[in-house]
């Protein structure tokens, strides 16, 4: 085989020859090859050493990809692509999530088809249904898949893959028994036909069966794990959440164990990871899996865009069966279970606020860790916070699921006594959205059922109620209602349109700057009025030049809004929570229109924020509305507003109280700030301390 | 005189060469459609992709206007391959999926194909696996 970017002193011609021959083409394919991209000769997309490798191999040796949750980035998920291009695999298996949501031509275009154009003209492509597909229809239309049974196997030399569908019929809820039964039954079937025939065998969905970070999956353990496991199955594959991860191999006494790898790295948004004692390998990134198949020998490359190599894996067969080192390291499935997410969501309560060199308690819940295990935390050495070493035994009960020991949950809630963590915080410590900055963390060793699993840094965060007990109550500042004049004003910013644009600033004299509790004093560019309609607000800002960035606000110039309907002083934002968070700033060129708008969360239907901004001769100028409707709390009697569900609109009032807090930057530099931060980090996502406002009658 | 070219001579020449075959491979390829043209102006909207591989056969989709004239050929070795394009409704799309169903493939070979929708054209490739007991299960 030849490499045409190092070999100098042969002609291009001949070194094509030589490069056919051992890929088994004529020299007219490769000369198609070069027509394909020029740069093929050149070496920079097509590599002739990868084209060549994968055409001679012919059915002794073959690689293909694995990646899905190709969402959200075109940027990101065009980069994969062609990362993926350039090895020329046989195939590529889609885990499912082409776009954010399927249903959209544009989305589809822009995320997947788009991103995907070349690489879907150099290989086949086998899909999986994801939820952002939103049911089976188009999805089984675009790949021309049965609309009953979207779960199907194809073989490729000695390797069989089954792609299985995890949905409902008409959403991205849980698959409907029934069909659940019916693949099921086809699986086992499917399975049983290859025994003998198929060297190896994976398996490929959108949601893991074994899951840490991000979504947490355990998929199909009662129905289809059973039939993984009868039917010797060697890998299960699976995106869905969007990071790696791989974990020990894992199975049943006396059966095959499985190698489960979460690999949704196509480009959809990262998900940070999480450790766990039985992960082997995690990566937060885009990223692929390349495969290579060569008889009895399996060999997984994970490689980011760039070529990083992230992770490797190599599976040998001896007459059907894995290495004996592969078989002592498995564990059984049900204390995978056990020990998948002891250190997921980890937190602890205090109640006192750190102070830099004073050793402090906190108080840790026992019902996330195996039963009967010993849990030794010490100093994580990566870490600027030192903990006491001192082992805890676990309780003989079945640990909680993570979500169960949530972040939320009262401490008193905890049927075993609280293990106890002495801790010292360092210089600089500072009380934060999830926990502390600098983070804690610690090292842990679990000693489970005769065998030692150590993690060297697992980040341990605080409880939310610890969080609210000891950030300060906000200091509560009134906003005056909008006189009429200032309200007739605004009715042009409600309409939009260009009378919107003719920002008034008189009109807005009578209303006095909002007073700053980050400062003790006035704003010197903010100000704020309500009506029953609807929270109005401007910025005047003097500050030269406008410096934008469409895709990341707060790093130029912009206004950060952060609404809390209900003050109740929230930690966790959710996407569709009733936490208002949205960015609002000037489009680039131009003297004034419809300003850029970015919401982070909230339940915002299309017209609850308009905005408006206006070039001035020292900077600019910005009036912004946010209607009541986006501000109303759901009441569906659970006392959850937080539920999704879109409540009906309620006009404000006057003596209503809200959280907020604003942010005005400049090139991503605070100029002023409405919530007072001191002594405390507002961290992305869970701003802690928040402001309130009081409607007030005046 | 030393009529001998410099090492980087050759260099140059081949780098010159290769950007003029590039040159000519941009000039001859359709148009990618700019991102600012609507997906319903397009002639061919998204694809083409090839699912459904087996060592016989294999299909070959793309997405277009409806009543957008189609067609799909192999660029070679095509003696005794049949290709069958029909088209069929995409939900709650205007537009429509074509399929170009390739029977008579050999096992084992790396195919190449062009697509011709309406005014634009793509060419892909793809490879049949080995041959096998089995194929496509659904």
């Amino acid at each position: 085989m030849s490499d045409l970017r190092h070999d100098h002193d042969a002609s291009w011609r001949a070194e094509l020859d030589r490069a056919a021959e051992a890929a088994g083409l004529s020299r007219r394919e490769m000369l198609r090859l070069g027509l394909f991209g020029a740069a093929a000769v050149l070496g920079q997309h097509w590599s002739v050493r990868a084209l060549a490798a994968a055409t001679a191999g012919g059915a002794e040796a073959f690689h293909f990809v694995v990646t899905g949750d190709t969402q959200s980035h075109p940027l990101r998920i065009r980069a994969i692509a062609e990362a993926i291009a350039r090895d020329v695999p046989a195939f590529v298996v889609h885990t499912g999530d082409l776009c954010n949501n399927s249903n959209h031509p544009d989305l589809l275009e822009e995320q997947f088809f788009g991103p995907w154009r070349d690489l879907l003209r150099k290989t086949a492509v086998w899909p999986a249904r994801g939820n952002h597909e939103y049911g089976i229809q188009p999805f089984a239309d675009l790949f021309r898949l049965s609309p009953q049974r979207l779960w199907y196997s194809f073989d490729y030399a000695n390797l069989h893959v089954v792609i299985l569908d995890q949905w409902s019929v008409k959403g991205s809820d849980t698959m409907e028994p029934e069909r659940m039964a019916a693949m099921a039954e086809w699986l086992d079937g499917d399975l049983a036909a290859v025994q003998g025939k198929a060297d190896w065998i994976i398996v490929a969905g959108h949601q893991p069966m074994f899951n840490v970070a991000g979504h947490g999956s355990t998929w199909g353990h009662e129905r289809i794990l059973p039939l993984l496991y009868k039917h010797g199955v060697d890998l299960v594959l699976a995106g869905h959440s969007h990071l790696y991860e791989r974990f020990v191999p894992i199975g049943p006494r006396g059966a095959k164990p499985i190698h489960f790898i979460v690999a949704g790295g196509g480009g959809g948004t990262n998900y940070a990871s999480v450790p766990s004692p039985i992960l082997l390998r995690s990566h937060a990134a885009a990223h692929y899996s390349l495969y290579r198949i060569e008889g009895d020998r399996l060999d997984l490359t994970v490689k980011g865009s760039g070529g990083t190599i992230i992770d490797t894996m190599t599976l040998t067969k001896t007459g059907g069966a894995l290495a004996p080192a592969v078989l002592a390291a498995a564990i059984e499935p049900e204390d995978a279970m056990r020990l998948l997410k002891p250190y997921k969501g980890l937190a602890v309560n205090v109640t006192e606020r750190p102070v830099a060199g004073r050793t402090m308690t906190c108080t840790l819940s026992p019902r996330r860790f195996p039963p009967g295990s010993r849990v030794t935390f010490s100093t994580d050495p990566s870490s600027s916070w030192s903990v006491e070493e001192t082992t805890f035994e676990a309780p003989p009960q079945e640990p909680l699921d993570a979500a169960a020991v949530s972040a939320a949950s009262p401490p008193e809630d905890d049927a075993p006594a609280p293990w106890l963590l002495r801790v010292t915080p360092p210089d600089g410590v500072l009380l934060a959205g999830h926990g502390f900055s600098p983070d804690l963390s610690a090292s842990i060793r679990l000693d489970y059922r005769g065998r030692t699993w150590f993690c060297p840094s697992v980040p341990v965060g605080l409880h939310e109620l610890s969080v609210r007990r000891l950030a300060p109550q906000p200091t509560v500042v009134d906003v005056p209602a909008a006189s009429e004049a200032l309200v007739a004003q605004l009715a042009g910013l409600s309409r939009g349109g260009d009378q919107a644009v003719n920002i008034r600033l008189d009109a807005w004299e009578g209303v006095p700057f909002l007073h700053l509790p980050s400062t003790g004093a006035a704003s010197r560019t903010m100000k704020l009025a309500w009506a029953r309609d609807a929270l109005y607000g401007i910025v005047a800002v003097e500050q030269g030049a406008i410096h934008v960035d469409d895709e990341l606000p707060w790093n130029a110039d912009s206004l950060e809004i952060n609404l809390e309907p209900d003050a109740e002083r929230r930690t966790r934002l959710l996407s569709r929570g009733p936490t208002v968070k949205l960015f609002l700033w000037p489009q680039p060129g131009g003297d004034g229109g419809p300003a850029s708008f970015k919401r982070s969360t909230g339940r915002l239907a299309g017209g609850s924020v308009k905005a408006h901004w206006r070039k001035t001769p020292g900077g600019y100028v910005m009036e912004f509305r946010i209607s009541a409707r986006a501000l109303t709390v759901a009441d569906d009697g659970a006392g959850t507003p937080e539920t999704g569900a879109r409540p009906d609109a309620q006009p404000l009032a006057a003596g209503r109280t809200l959280g907020l807090d604003l942010v005005l930057r400049h090139d991503g530099e605070t100029v002023e700030q409405f919530a007072d931060p001191r002594g405390l980090r507002s961290t992305w996502g869970s701003p802690i301390y928040w402001g309130q406002i009081r409607l007030s009658s005046q | 005189m030393n009529t001998q070219r410099a090492p980087w001579a050759k260099v140059f020449l081949l780098a010159g060469l290769c950007v003029g075959l590039a040159i000519v491979a941009v000039g001859c390829r359709p148009s990618a459609p700019s991102a600012a043209q609507a997906l319903s102006e397009r002639d061919l909207i998204s694809g083409p992709s090839v699912t459904a591989v087996a060592p016989d056969g294999a299909d070959i989709h793309w997405i277009a206007p409806a009543g957008m004239r189609g067609s799909c050929r192999l660029l070679e070795d095509a003696a005794g391959v049949v290709v069958t394009v029909s088209t069929s409704a995409i939900t709650g799309r205007e537009d429509v999926r074509y399929t170009a169903t390739l029977s008579g493939l050999s096992p084992g070979r790396r195919y190449w194909y062009e697509v011709v929708s309406g005014r634009e054209r793509a060419e892909g490739t793809f490879r049949t696996p080995p041959a096998a007991e089995r194929g496509v299960n659904p």
